[in-house]
């Protein structure tokens, strides 16, 4: 309501806005009765959904069964109903699933299982027997996919309290996962905190990884590169760190975290992450554009519109399609008219100018929470949402899918 | 403590007018047993006490502030030490906590839930998790020490925080 307002009162761009894509009716991911339960789609990267040739797949946590579990459900593309679910883990808990498509309609799925990451291979019949990726306690679990072949896994290994990044190949061998030995994306001492990478490859083989960084005292974001199996690149800062306005010597810096990454046309990448710079609103949406495959990165900007900046956004990512860059998240701006609106999922897509305004998207808007989106884009264009969505903050929810046609696909 | 120091209503109104210092440092303050928020609840729920949460964030100055000029206040830590649970809950982290429901969040995503803006925010709970206060940004000990008169007084069950402030000014 407060948009549609905005947009009669100001003449802002926002009003030739349409979004390039006709939403289906959103369905349920679990079609089926189960008691009350939690679902989350958290984790680094935020890959919770990813289309294959014909079909995708969805990962997610729930805990359905008394404990936190992964699960994956995988329909055609075209189609308006998943498959029956089945759960990845083994373990006591799960949790921090990702997934990318390989060739053929099939997907690797990573996860943390009682403390370490763990994998799976996965189509539209069959789930193979997870397997060990980390040598040791680790978390937060991300995956690269080059042409749906070479796949890359990259966790936070933990240690004495710290977390270092390393990157392991991962192989499809006799449909078995199997893992080469991790190496780590940055050189020094186990003694600080990098977590929730992102990564994706660019051309030629060059795996682009990015994360947060504690060292300095406060969150950083941080991004290297590599080309096939030779040493990562010096890490280059990502977001544009703006010290407080303090003359005294409390140290500190303006908040940003959980940073993700999609490759786009030739060389370059996006990165989009929540940042804090304008404390008085909260976290927000900003990003930044490299267009030569990683080495360097453009000045940060925002990537939601004027009409998001009065309130806080969350659990953003972006993906690439016909459109450009796209990027989906949640955010309560609606709230302002109705109390009930506790968060709805907004997308916004890449323009010439810079990014579109921004557009709740049908079927995850309205009373209650809709939030915690993920995001695919498939090769027609076709956009894939998935999200929870509960009668409040608090209560059991749902998981929900919805796909936005193409534009071109309907005209 | 009294609510009549010297200066302590017209520090009432940074509290009144929401007023977010710029964001932020840090980790609990030295010296305090803050908790976690899942330990802090099921204590809160066992011993019927009300709990003091701290969202803060790793790298916000202001907490930091808070940390080095109000929770040093001998005054500040006897009256909370005593009266609350105390949690601290970093609303960056991927740490996870176990709600009461049995859910298993983040802290980051506990700060969502609890519309955490700027930090440090500040939480005032009953022992079930009811919040009672919610106070953002900068406080002085002198404050802290009305906050708690307001809490564990039970004043906060007849008269608004702005009632009370303007009652004992």
């Amino acid at each position: 309501m407060i948009r549609r307002l905005g947009a009669a009162f100001l003449s802002l761009p926002i009003c030739a806005w349409s979004a390039p894509w006709s939403f289906d009716a959103p369905v349920e991911v679990v079609d089926r009765s189960l008691p009350p339960h939690f679902q989350h789609l958290e984790g680094a990267g935020r890959l919770h959904i990813a289309a294959g040739e014909r079909s995708l797949a969805v990962v997610w946590e729930d805990d359905r069964d008394g404990s936190p579990q992964v699960y994956a459900a995988v329909k055609e593309l075209a189609e308006n109903a998943f498959e029956p679910d089945v759960k990845l883990s083994t373990g006591n808990e799960a949790f921090d699933p990702a997934v990318v498509a390989l060739e053929g309609n099939r997907w690797i799925a990573a996860w943390e299982q009682n403390g370490e990451i763990w994998g799976s291979i996965l189509d539209s019949s069959q789930v193979t027997l997870p397997a060990r990726l980390s040598g040791g306690a680790a978390r937060q679990v991300t995956l690269a996919a080059d042409n749906g072949e070479n796949v890359h896994a990259v966790w936070a290994r933990v240690s004495n309290g710290a977390q270092v990044l390393e990157v392991a190949p991962l192989k499809v061998a006799a449909n078995l996962l199997q893992v080469e030995a991790p190496v780590r994306v940055t050189p020094g001492a186990d003694t600080h905190y990098q977590g929730y990478p992102a990564a994706t490859f660019v051309g030629n083989g060059r795996l682009v990884v990015a994360w947060e960084d504690r060292r300095a005292g406060h969150t950083r974001l941080f991004s290297s590169w590599r080309k096939g199996r030779q040493p990562f690149s010096p890490e280059i800062q990502l977001n544009e760190h703006r010290a407080p306005a303090t003359t005294d010597d409390f140290r500190g810096g303006t908040g940003v975290m959980r940073v993700t990454l999609a490759r786009g046309q030739e060389d370059t990448v996006q990165a989009v992450w929540l940042d804090k710079r304008n404390p008085g609103s909260g976290y927000a949406v900003w990003g930044a554009r490299s267009v030569d495959g990683g080495k360097s990165f453009s000045s940060n900007h925002k990537v939601q519109d004027e009409l998001g900046d009065a309130i806080q956004q969350w659990h953003a990512s972006v993906d690439h399609g016909r459109v450009g860059f796209v990027s989906t998240w949640d955010d309560a701006r609606e709230r302002w008219a109705d109390e009930s609106e506790t968060a709805d999922v907004w997308v916004s897509w890449q323009t010439e100018s810079g990014w579109s305004g921004d557009e709740s998207v049908p079927g995850a808007s309205g009373a209650g929470y809709q939030g915690s989106p993920a995001m695919t884009i498939d090769r027609e264009g076709d956009i894939h949402i998935v999200w929870i969505e509960r009668d409040s903050r608090t209560s059991p929810g749902r998981l929900r899918y919805v796909r936005g046609v193409a534009e071109y696909r309907y005209r | 403590m009294s609510v009549s120091n010297p200066g302590y209503a017209g520090a009432w109104f940074i509290f009144l007018a929401f007023a977010l210092a710029p964001v932020s440092f840090a980790d609990p303050p030295e010296g305090w047993a803050f908790l976690s928020y899942d330990e802090a609840s099921e204590i809160a729920l066992e011993q019927d006490k009300r709990m003091f949460v701290y969202f803060g964030r790793y790298g916000c100055p202001t907490c930091e502030r808070v940390n080095r000029e109000s929770f040093v206040d001998d005054r500040v830590d006897a009256k909370y030490k005593n009266n609350y649970v105390l949690a601290y809950v970093d609303s960056e982290s991927g740490e996870r906590l176990r709600l009461p429901t049995g859910e298993r969040v983040t802290e980051m995503e506990l700060g969502i839930r609890h519309d955490v803006v700027g930090t440090p925010t500040f939480f005032f709970m009953e022992p079930d998790g009811t919040t009672i206060l919610k106070i953002a940004g900068y406080v002085s000990a002198g404050q802290l020490l009305g906050l708690d008169l307001f809490v564990d007084g039970e004043h906060y069950k007849t008269r608004t925080l702005a009632e009370f402030v303007a009652d004992e000014s």
